[in-house]
């Protein structure tokens, strides 16, 4: 009779042991599979949560003030070309979600009337244009300073639009979809007086208007002049100024923000860029802003290291109480083990005989284990994983797309079955061997 | 021929307690051997070394003229001989057609129905036959196998006078028609007069009776 045969004969006709087993495998792999699902569903909450926060950093120019006989000037204007930019992009590779470019400038135009500020004349009548590559990333809409009332934002293939605030468009009757036509400006103060530094114009564009914000919290200065007025601001994609010949093309004066998926890799991208050489780092500075991140990154750390915690228990105590249970029930078949050796069998036929019974019974306490752990993840997922959402007060985990976080993975199922039928294997070799280390005859004499 | 042969073993436990004191002997196919001696001369002893259960203190145990520790005792145990126990020592979990499969791949219930056990007893659980019964089983395990010597240690100790004297002779057939070496460790006259040769085992030593 071969070992499979006994296997199979040993659990069918000892039944209660065999249930007793299967129940006691189904706990712990139970267990496990439960802890192992928690552990990943809060890695992979975390970072989700990350990913949907995300993280920026900025390369910011500043210009170096410098005095001389007690007379403050002003150095040039720090820039930044394109090429440094990509080698910046190359650094943040895949973790990059988006980014930003600022060049300012002013137009005007003689189908625009700007609204007066102070000292508001003819030739003063214009507006800072800043140009981007997304106007909705702007600090201003991000703070929700400005609000976007119709339209679109501006978007990095756009060429010579335009946005505009709600009072400019009302007080010249524009609407989205209008074109205007702009040329360009410059502001100076002399003897007083707002001036346009540029009064021979060369550069003229056809603007189309995209989109109408509205300046819901933005306050100016009583004293700011016409272009400095929030609702005379426009915002255009990078075309428009290079059009104007305000802007260089590929070179840029403004804040660059680079928006990035990981806020946990953001020192670590900081430290590679700070490396760049082509960037001018005695006139620019880079600032980081995870702050949001930062607010949850407290409670999401200590719930992993909760469930960790919970997992190395669990684990540790299951295999404890699973492998003295083990070593119990193969110390009672010391008879057994006698009459096999008596009658012949080897020493590895009988290991292979405990052995095969235990991962057969292991095997399909598993089973059920991982069956019910599938079909209980979605119930279970629901009740840990929203408590979160609403904890954190952000929509990160909100369903929709894949926010099962509970449904065990393939492979994480494979390696824990591999490492209960390794513990339950050791544990049968280890009792069995300390009765079969024994001499026959100690064996025959143990059994009676 | 002589088919199992031992010469001056000695056994002692911790090299202190002389069980064995030079005992030597040789067995021969087709008959029964009775050992008899009072509790504790050995006799068991005996048989654990004849089987290759435990090792001599010294002296050499030859089964078809080869030293068992040579050829290798799990081998001995596995190829040479079968065992017959007072306690039976029957698989509980198995019936005993099962039990005596785990010996032989020919079909077991010709073999019990021979010692006595109907078709359908042979089909129980062994727990749920009675002790002559079961002793019954655990003959046809050993005369099953294709071992040509079996050892039994007391295999009437547990049983009445009645089924004693019928097991007596089974053991005594099985040697003389299946041509098996049976040694018999006993305390039982009635096992001892059904042997062909009787040996008692006193301070250590075997004397032929």
């Amino acid at each position: 009779m071969g070992i499979c045969k006994r296997a199979v004969l040993s659990l069918v006709r000892k039944k209660g042991k065999a249930i007793l087993l299967f129940l006691i495998f189904f706990l712990v792999s139970a267990l496990l599979l439960t802890c192992f699902s928690i552990l990943d569903g809060t890695r992979q909450a975390a970072r989700d949560l990350r990913t949907k926060i995300g993280a920026v950093f900025y390369i910011r120019p500043y210009t170096q003030m410098t005095m001389e006989n007690g007379t403050v000037s002003e150095g040039s204007t720090p820039t930044i070309s394109r090429q440094s930019m990509e080698e910046v992009i190359a650094i943040v590779g895949e973790e990059l979600r988006a980014y930003n470019t600022e060049h300012y400038g002013y137009a005007k135009s003689d189908r625009l009337r700007f609204l007066p500020g102070t000292g508001d004349s003819e030739a003063s009548n214009m507006g800072q244009v800043t140009a981007v590559r997304y106007s909705k990333l702007t600090d201003v809409f991000l703070s929700e300073e400005y609000t976007l009332l119709a339209g679109r934002h501006i978007e990095p293939q756009d060429k010579n639009k335009i946005l505009i605030s709600a009072e400019l468009a009302a007080e010249n009757d524009l609407e989205i979809g209008d074109v205007i036509p702009l040329t360009h400006a410059g502001l100076d103060q002399r003897d007083g007086l707002y001036i346009d530094t540029i009064p021979e114009k060369t550069a003229f564009v056809e603007a189309e208007v995209v989109g109408i914000f509205q300046c819901t919290n933005s306050q100016d200065s009583p004293d700011a002049p016409t272009a400095g007025k929030s609702v005379n601001h426009i915002f255009s994609d990078s075309h428009l100024l290079v059009n104007l010949q305000e802007q260089q093309d590929g070179i840029y004066e403004g804040e660059i923000a680079f928006y990035i998926s990981d806020p946990l890799e953001l020192e670590h991208l900081l430290e590679q860029v700070k490396a760049v050489d082509s960037i001018d780092w005695e006139n620019h500075i880079l600032r980081e802003n995870d702050f949001q991140y930062e607010q949850i990154a407290g409670q999401l750390q200590s719930m992993q290291n909760t469930a960790l915690s919970l997992i190395v228990i669990a684990a540790v105590l299951s295999m404890a109480a699973l492998m003295l249970i083990l070593m119990i029930r193969m110390r009672s078949r010391i008879h057994e083990i006698g009459i096999y050796l008596s009658v012949g069998k080897s020493k590895a036929e009988i290991l292979g005989q405990f052995a095969l019974e235990n991962w057969l019974v292991l095997t399909s306490g598993f089973c059920l284990a991982l069956l019910l752990s599938v079909l209980c993840s979605e119930l279970l997922n629901q009740s840990l994983f929203g408590i979160l959402t609403e904890a954190t007060e952000i929509a990160a985990l909100q369903t929709g797309g894949k926010s099962d976080y509970l449904n065990p993975e393939f492979l994480r199922s494979v390696l824990l079955f591999f490492g209960e039928s390794c513990a339950v294997l050791l544990t049968v070799l280890a009792s069995s061997m300390m009765t079969l280390a024994l001499k026959p005859k100690e064996i025959l004499t143990k059994m009676s | 021929m002589n088919l199992l042969e031992f010469y001056d073993l000695k056994y002692s436990y911790n090299g202190q307690q002389n069980i064995l004191r030079g005992v030597s002997g040789k067995l021969e196919q087709g008959k029964l051997y009775a050992i008899l001696g009072p509790s504790g001369c050995g006799k068991t002893t005996l048989l654990s070394l004849l089987g290759g259960l435990d090792i001599p203190t010294s002296g050499q145990i030859l089964f078809n003229g080869k030293d068992i520790r040579k050829t290798g005792l799990a081998a001995h145990r596995r190829n040479h001989v079968s065992f017959i126990f007072q306690s039976y020592n029957l698989i509980d979990y198995l019936t005993p057609m099962e039990n005596v499969a785990l010996t032989s791949k020919l079909p077991p219930l010709p073999v019990l129905e021979r010692l006595g056990l109907t078709k359908e007893e042979s089909k129980r659980n062994v727990l749920k036959l009675s002790g002559g019964q079961q002793q019954r089983v655990a003959i046809a395990r050993a005369l099953a196998s294709e071992a040509p010597v079996i050892l039994a240690d007391e295999p009437t100790g547990n049983l009445d006078e009645d089924t004693a004297w019928d097991i007596a002779k089974i053991l005594k057939e099985s040697a003389h028609q299946m041509n098996k070496c049976v040694v018999a460790v006993t305390h039982s006259n009635e096992l001892a007069k059904q042997a062909d040769l009787v040996f008692r085992l006193k301070k250590g030593e075997l004397i032929m009776q």
